[in-house]
C-alpha cells in the first residue's frame, strides 16, 4: 500500500523519483515466485502444478502452443485470475492477488495485447491515470505531469508527445505508453503478453530497446512470444508450457530453436514451408486501379494456382488492400474482377457470392462473434452448405467443424464452447478455419496476417493448407508484415508503400534486404521513425 | 431443450457418465436452471401461504395473462439478441387495440380483424426497423419515439375506448375460451395454445435455421456478421417486424379479452417485457438469450405478481417489483460481462 501510495500519490513523490531509479530489487533477486499453481476452468486444465520465478533485471521468456496455459500464468500475475491452487511470492513474501490493483501494489505491470489505455486522455493523463500529481492546492498539477512524462518517455529513448490523445497513436506507441505507465508506478517487473503481434520490424527494435533499458535498471521482464527469432534476440531465460505444464525452464543460450519446438509440440516439426511448385493458370483476381481508404492506384492480379504476398511495414497499407477489394472498407475508385465478373465496391455480400473470401487481421473486431460457440463461428459464412431450406443439419455441421478442429488443432474442450473462452492462437485459428470451410465456393482467399499468435506448429500446418488450396487452383493473395513467411510461401511479392504499390519481386528475386529495401525507400529509418509518426 | 445450440454447455466426460451431476449443474450454473428452481420454489410457497394460488382458476386466469406477455417477450427476445430493442410495444396495446377492434366493428368478420391487427404491427415494425437502420439511430431512441407516437394514435382514433359491437362468439373465445381438455390436468386456454404455440416455432427457428443463427451472429459482432455475407439489415428488420406482429397479436387477445379496445391498454407493458428478456439471461450487448430463459422469467414474474396480489399486499408493489426486476437482470448481466474477463 504505502508504495503505490509514495508513487502514485502526491507531487514530492512524482519528483523524487527522476533519474535515481526508485530502489528495485537487487539484480538476480528472485522477484516472483509461483509454487504449484493449479488453474481449471470448465472441461480444461489450463495449468497444472505450475512452477514458475522471475529473477531481478532478467527477461524471461514464456513458450509454448496455442492453449498451454501462458495467458492463464499472466492473468493470474495480473490478479485477474485466482488460481485454484498454488502461492505466489513477490519479493519473498506469500501474496494473494483478489484483483489487478492488488497485484500493481506489488509492483507488478501487466501489458496485455489488447491495451487497457483511455484512447480520450492525453499520453501524459494516461501514464498517471489512477495517481495524478497534485499542485499544492490539491489541484491535478498538469505542468508537472507533462514534464514527468517526458522525462519517463525519455528514460526509455522515446519523444512521444505527451499532449497527444492516445488513440491517435499506433499500437507500438501505445505500448511504449503503458510502459512508461508501468515506471511511473516504479514497477519491478513488467509483464507482455505477446508484444510484438502487431509490430512492424522496426517497431521491435524500439522496443527491444526499451526492454534494454528496463533490464539495467533492474526491472524483471516476462516476455510472451510466439516468435523464435525474438526470444533469442532478448531472453535470458525461457520457459516452455506445454497442456498447462511447465516442461522446463532454461538458459536461452544453451537451447537451439529445434529444441525449444521439440519441447513446445513434444515431436520434431518438419519443414515449416512445404511449399510445392505451383500450377499457375488463368487469372482470377483483378483489381485496376483502385483507390479509397487510404490506397492509391492499385493494380494487382491473383492467378490460379498462385500464391500472391503482400508486403509492407505497419501502415503502409497491405490489410487495407483486402479490406477494400472485399468491399469491407470504402473503395472510392478503380475496379476490381473475380473470374472476369465485376465485384461491387462496398458490399462484401457481393464478394463473397462471386467467390472471394477474406479473413481480416483485427480478431476481435470484425472477425470472432464472441458469445458464440466455437461452431457456430467456423460456419458462419458456410452456413448454407449445411442447410436445406434454411434448416440447419447440426449433425453434418458439427462434423464439418470438428474436421477443421482437429486438423488445425484446436484447443477446446468442445465445439459448443463459446469462442471467447479460447486462448488467443486457437481463437485465430477458428478464424482460419472459417474461410476453410468455404473453400469449395471460394475462387480466390485473401488472408491478412493469418498466422497472428499462432505457434509454431500450427503455423506450418496453416502454410501447408494454403499451398494445398493454391495446388486445387485457388488463388491466395496473402498479406503480412512477417518475412520469413511471405518468402516462404508466397510465388510472387508485392510491396507496398504508403498506400501504393511500390515493387513486385519473384519468388527467385526476393530476398530479405530487396523486402526491406522496397518497403522503406523515401522513409526515415524505422527506429527513429516510429515514435514520431502520426498514427496513419 | 430449447437453448441455442450456440450456447449449449456440452457435458464434460464425468457429466456424460453421470447424467445426475450434469442436471444439477444445469439446475444451478445456467441462467435457466436457476429460474427454474426459484420458479418452483415460488409455486411451492405462495401454494403454502394462499389457498386461492393452486386454484383452478387462479392458475387459468395466471397463465392466460402471462401468455400475452410471453407471446411479445417472444419477439423481444430476438429483438434484444440482435442487440436492437423495442419499447413501442406497450403503446402498440392501446393502438392495435382501438384498430383491430373498429375494424371488427365494421367487418363483422373475424380474421379481417385479425389482418388489420397484424397488419399494423408489420407497419409499426417497418417504421421502427426504417429509422434505426436506415437513419442509423439507435433503436432505443427511435422505438422510445414511437411510444409515444404510437400512444398519441391511440389517443387521437377514440377519447377512451372502442366497444365491442359485432358480437363475434369466435371473438371473445380467443381471449377467454379453452381449446381442449388435458385429461387429469383441466381445460386449457387459448391463449396459453397460441403462447405455446409461438413459443414452439420460434424456439425451432431460433435453433435450427439459419436465420436464428444469423440473429445471434448479427448480435454479437454485425461487422464479422457483414464480412462473412449475413445481411445485417435484413435480419435486423424481420427482428423489428416479428417483434410488432406479435405485439400485435397479443394485444388482439387483450381486447378479446377486456371485450374492448382501450386507449390505456398497455401502460408499463414494455417493462414488463424487457424486463423478463434480460432476467432470462439475454444481453444488451447482443449475441446472448435464450428463449426458454425468457419463458421461465415471463413464468416468475407472473406469478410474482399473482402472488403480491393473493397476499394481499398493495398492489402498486407491482410497479415497483417489476423495476426491481429490471435492476437485478441488469447486475446480473453486467456481472456475467465482467467475469468473462479479457485476452
Ligand atoms: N476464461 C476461460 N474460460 C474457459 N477456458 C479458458 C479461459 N481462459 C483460458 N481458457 C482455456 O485455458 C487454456 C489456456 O489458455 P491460455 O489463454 O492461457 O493459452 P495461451 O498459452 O496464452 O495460448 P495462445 O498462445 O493461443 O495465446 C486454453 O485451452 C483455453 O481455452
Ligand atoms: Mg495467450
Amino acid at each position: 500500500m504505502a508504495r503505490r501510495d509514495e508513487a502514485a500519490g502526491e507531487g514530492t513523490a512524482v519528483s523524487d523519483t527522476r533519474a535515481s531509479a526508485p530502489p528495485v530489487a537487487a539484480p538476480g533477486r528472485v522477484v516472483l515466485a509461483m509454487e504449484g499453481i493449479r488453474k481449471t476452468f470448465p472441461g480444461v486444465v489450463a495449468l497444472d502444478d505450475v512452477d514458475f520465478e522471475v529473477r531481478a533485471g532478467e527477461v524471461h521468456a514464456l513458450l509454448g502452443e496455442n492453449g498451454a496455459g501462458k495467458s492463464t500464468l499472466i492473468k493470474i500475475v495480473a490478479g485477474l485470475y485466482r488460481p485454484d491452487a498454488g502461492v505466489i511470492r513477490v519479493d519473498g513474501e506469500p501474496v494473494e492477488f483478489r484483483n489487478p490493483a492488488d497485484s500493481l501494489e506489488r509492483r507488478i505491470k501487466v501489458v496485455y495485447q489488447e491495451l487497457d489505455l483511455v484512447p480520450g486522455l492525453s499520453v501524459a493523463e494516461n501514464v498517471f491515470l489512477g495517481g495524478y500529481p497534485r499542485t499544492s492546492h490539491g489541484l491535478v498539477d498538469f505542468a508537472a505531469m507533462r514534464r514527468r512524462t517526458t522525462e519517463l518517455l525519455g528514460e526509455l529513448g522515446l519523444t512521444i508527445d505527451p499532449d497527444r490523445p492516445v488513440g491517435e497513436l499506433r499500437v507500438a506507441q501505445q505500448q511504449l505508453v503503458e510502459i512508461a505507465r508501468a515506471l511511473s508506478r516504479h514497477a519491478q517487473l513488467i509483464v507482455m503478453d505477446e508484444p510484438t503481434s502487431a509490430l512492424s520490424s522496426g517497431e521491435v527494435d524500439i522496443l527491444f530497446g526499451v526492454i534494454a533499458r528496463l533490464q539495467e535498471r533492474g526491472v524483471a521482464i516476462v516476455y510472451v512470444s510466439h516468435k523464435l527469432d525474438e526470444i533469442y534476440r532478448i531472453a535470458d531465460r525461457v520457459t516452455v508450457f506445454r497442456d498447462g505444464k511447465r516442461v522446463v525452464t532454461e538458459a536461452a543460450a544453451a537451447t537451439t530453436p529445434r529444441q525449444l519446438v521439440a519441447w513446445m509440440v513434444g515431436r520434431d516439426l518438419q519443414d515449416l514451408f512445404p511449399k510445392t511448385a505451383p500450377e499457375i493458370g488463368r487469372p482470377l483476381l483483378e483489381a485496376r486501379g483502385v483507390s479509397g481508404s487510404g490506397l492509391h492506384g492499385i493494380d494487382l492480379t491473383v492467378r490460379a494456382g498462385e500464391v500472391v504476398g503482400i508486403f509492407g511495414l505497419m501502415g503502409a497499407g497491405i490489410n487495407t488492400v483486402g479490406r477494400v477489394l472485399f468491399g469491407a472498407s470504402e473503395r472510392a475508385g478503380g475496379t476490381v474482377a473475380l473470374d472476369g465478373q465485376a465485384i461491387r465496391p462496398n458490399t462484401p455480400r457481393d464478394a463473397i457470392a462471386k467467390g472471394l473470401g477474406l479473413l481480416t487481421e483485427s480478431r476481435k473486431d470484425d472477425g470472432l462473434v464472441l458469445p458464440l460457440s466455437v461452431r457456430a463461428n467456423m460456419t458462419l459464412a458456410s452456413l448454407s452448405r449445411f442447410a436445406n431450406l434454411s434448416w440447419i443439419h447440426g449433425r453434418e455441421e458439427a462434423r464439418a467443424a470438428g474436421q477443421w478442429v482437429d486438423r488445425l488443432s484446436i484447443k477446446t474442450p468442445s465445439l459448443a464452447q463459446p469462442v471467447r473462452y479460447l486462448s488467443g492462437g486457437n481463437q485465430q485459428k477458428v478464424l482460419m478455419a472459417r474461410w476453410l470451410l468455404r473453400q469449395h465456393n471460394l475462387k480466390v482467399l485473401m488472408l491478412a496476417e493469418p498466422t497472428r499468435g499462432i505457434d509454431v506448429g500450427s503455423k506450418a500446418e496453416i502454410y501447408r493448407l494454403i499451398d494445398e488450396m493454391a495446388h486445387g487452383g485457388m488463388g491466395i493473395l496473402f498479406m503480412s508484415t512477417e518475412i520469413p513467411e511471405i518468402l516462404g510461401i508466397a510465388d510472387r511479392i508485392l510491396v507496398m508503400r504508403e498506400g501504393r504499390i511500390t515493387a513486385e519481386l519473384t519468388r527467385a528475386e526476393a530476398t530479405q534486404e530487396r523486402l526491406v529495401a522496397a518497403a522503406a525507400v523515401g522513409r526515415a529509418p524505422a527506429s527513429a521513425g516510429v515514435a514520431q509518426e502520426a498514427g496513419d | 431443450m430449447e437453448r441455442a445450440p450456440a450456447l449449449d454447455i456440452e457435458p464434460t466426460a464425468r457429466e456424460r457418465a453421470n447424467p445426475l451431476a450434469g442436471a444439477v449443474r444445469w439446475l444451478f450454473r445456467t441462467q435457466e436452471g436457476i429460474l427454474l428452481v426459484v420458479l418452483i420454489a415460488l409455486c411451492l410457497l405462495l401454494a403454502r401461504l394462499s389457498p386461492v394460488f393452486a386454484s383452478e382458476r387462479n392458475i387459468f386466469v395466471l397463465l392466460s395473462q402471462m401468455s400475452m406477455t410471453a407471446i411479445v417477450a417472444i419477439g423481444m427476445t430476438l429483438l434484444i439478441v440482435a442487440r436492437e430493442i423495442d419499447l413501442s410495444v406497450g403503446s402498440m396495446q392501446a393502438f392495435v387495440g382501438v384498430v383491430a377492434m373498429q375494424a371488427l366493428n365494421a367487418t363483422e368478420h373475424l380474421l379481417a380483424g385479425l389482418a388489420v391487427a397484424l397488419l399494423a404491427g408489420v407497419a409499426v415494425g417497418l417504421v421502427n426497423a426504417g429509422l434505426t437502420l436506415k437513419l442509423k439511430i439507435n433503436s432505443f431512441i427511435v422505438t422510445l419515439a414511437m411510444f409515444s407516437i404510437v400512444r398519441g394514435l391511440a389517443y387521437t382514433f377514440t377519447a377512451a375506448s372502442v366497444q365491442n359491437h359485432h358480437k363475434l362468439e369466435s371473438f371473445r373465445a380467443i381471449g377467454t375460451g379453452f381449446a381442449f381438455t388435458l385429461p387429469g390436468i383441466g381445460r386449457v386456454p387459448w391463449p396459453v395454445v397460441i403462447a405455446a404455440a409461438i413459443f414452439a416455432l420460434f424456439a425451432v427457428i431460433l435453433n435450427k435455421t439459419t436465420f436464428g443463427r444469423a440473429v445471434y451472429a448479427v448480435g454479437g459482432n454485425p461487422r464479422a456478421a457483414e464480412l462473412s455475407g449475413i445481411r445485417v439489415d435484413l435480419i435486423k428488420t424481420l427482428c423489428f417486424v416479428i417483434t410488432s406482429v406479435l405485439a400485435a397479436l397479443a394485444a388482439f387477445i387483450l381486447i378479446s379479452r377486456m371485450n374492448s379496445g382501450q386507449n390505456n391498454a398497455g401502460f408499463g407493458f414494455e417493462l414488463q417485457v424487457i424486463g423478463a428478456v434480460l432476467l432470462g439471461g439475454a444481453s444488451l450487448a447482443g449475441g446472448q438469450g435464450t428463449l426458454l430463459g425468457t419463458l421461465l422469467a415471463v413464468l416468475l414474474l407472473g406469478t410474482l405478481n399473482n402472488g403480491i396480489v393473493l397476499l394481499g399486499i398493495n398492489s402498486s408493489w407491482q410497479v415497483a417489483v417489476n423495476g426491481l426486476v429490471i435492476v437485478i437482470a441488469v447486475l446480473l448481466d453486467a456481472r456475467r460481462r465482467r467475469s468473462l474477463g479479457q485476452d
